[in-house]
């Protein structure tokens, strides 16, 4: 129930997004900061759940994901 | 041998009474110990020393240097390889001044802790961390005392910021209200109102508080999500600038005084 509304949400994410290069066209918007977080805590988990593997089926969902890896990834460092 | 180790004993004691004496006057005095390095003047010595090579001593008193920004070490002796060591080492002054100044220029994140690619577990700090990076806002991040959570933060929980001014603010979409209120928002600049409002619709929050509150403080603070400085923080800028001074009275007309007078004294937390 739960991993079926949460298919339900990455449709809408991805589908939202389309080809655009930010959420909101071509620009970021301060909603890119929200999806971007979420994006990463659900695709660079650690372990294996429906959610993850469906959102990393969706190409531009990945991409939006990895193009804005590098400016926290000092961040994560200990 | 008896002269030589009494005459570096006595220097240990110059530097430690000049730093006494001057430290009043805003100058510190510090005594750098390289270690045993393999000079010439070690070559023929008896004995079985651990010698450190002068390339090493020298990035050892380089590393010891860089601490005197960060922290106070008092008569510290140490033999280990590579590590100089430091005597008297109080504060310097005009270092810490800038640290300090670097440290208030900047928006402390407090957080839970980093995890695999993101900066922290909690996907809402990683919000505020995009969303500080993507406006150009200098921020450093400084892992939580959960026992101490309901005390250092307004709300009893993260994310929480502590702006460079002392305000403090709780939940994420909150502080990038209070951020776009206060610094401008370069980002959504030129969204149109319809943007905007599929913005607010796609936010995880929902309260949609934006859409109510704006990054009003009066309004943060009704809702108990805007606070005083937490104590800790308090006290790690405290320890940043040294000895206390004396605080002049801000004029009625400074932004400060006319937060403080918009928002009342700060509550106690309970």
């Amino acid at each position: 129930m739960i991993y079926r509304r949460a298919r339900t949400d990455v449709d809408a994410l991805s589908d939202f997004l389309g080809d655009k290069p930010f959420f909101m066209g071509d620009k970021a918007r301060w909603v890119d900061a929200p999806v971007l977080s979420i994006l990463r805590h659900v695709i660079d988990a650690p372990f294996t759940f429906d959610t993850k593997d469906y959102a990393a089926s969706k190409k531009n969902l990945v991409s939006l994901h990895g193009s804005h890896e590098g400016p926290l990834r000092h961040l994560s460092e200990p | 041998m008896y002269a030589y180790r009494v005459s570096k004993a006595g220097a240990n004691m110059v530097a430690l009474n000049l730093h006494h004496d001057l430290s009043k006057r805003g100058i510190s005095v510090v005594a750098l110990h390289p270690g045993m390095v393999a000079t010439d003047l070690t070559k023929d010595y008896p004995g079985n020393f651990n010698y450190i090579q002068p390339e090493e001593a020298a990035r050892g008193l380089i590393a010891r240097m860089d601490e005197l920004t960060l922290r106070v070490v008092r008569a510290v002796s140490s033999r280990q390889r590579g590590q100089a060591a430091l005597v008297a080492a109080p504060t310097c002054p005009s270092r810490v001044t800038r640290a300090q100044r670097e440290t208030s220029a900047m928006i402390t994140l407090y957080q839970y802790l980093p995890a695999w690619s993101v900066p922290c577990i909690s996907p809402y700090v990683t919000k505020v961390a995009y969303y500080m990076t993507m406006a150009g806002l200098k921020f450093d991040t400084k892992p939580q005392d959960l026992t101490r959570l309901d005390r250092d933060t307004p709300a009893g929980k993260l994310p929480c910021i502590v702006d460079t001014d002392g305000t403090t603010v709780n939940d994420s979409t909150h502080i990038i209200e209070y951020l776009q209120g206060k610094y401008g928002d370069a980002i959504d600049e030129g969204a149109s109102a319809a943007e905007r409002a599929t913005d607010g619709g796609l936010q995880p929050d929902d309260r949609r508080t934006h859409l109510l509150g704006g990054g009003d403080p009066a309004a943060l603070a009704r809702d108990g999500e805007l606070g005083e400085v937490p104590a800790h923080h308090r006290r790690d800028q405290r320890r940043a600038a040294g000895p206390a001074r004396v605080r002049r009275r801000l004029p009625l007309s400074h932004p400060e005084r006319v937060h403080e007078r918009r928002l009342g004294p700060p509550a106690r937390p309970t």
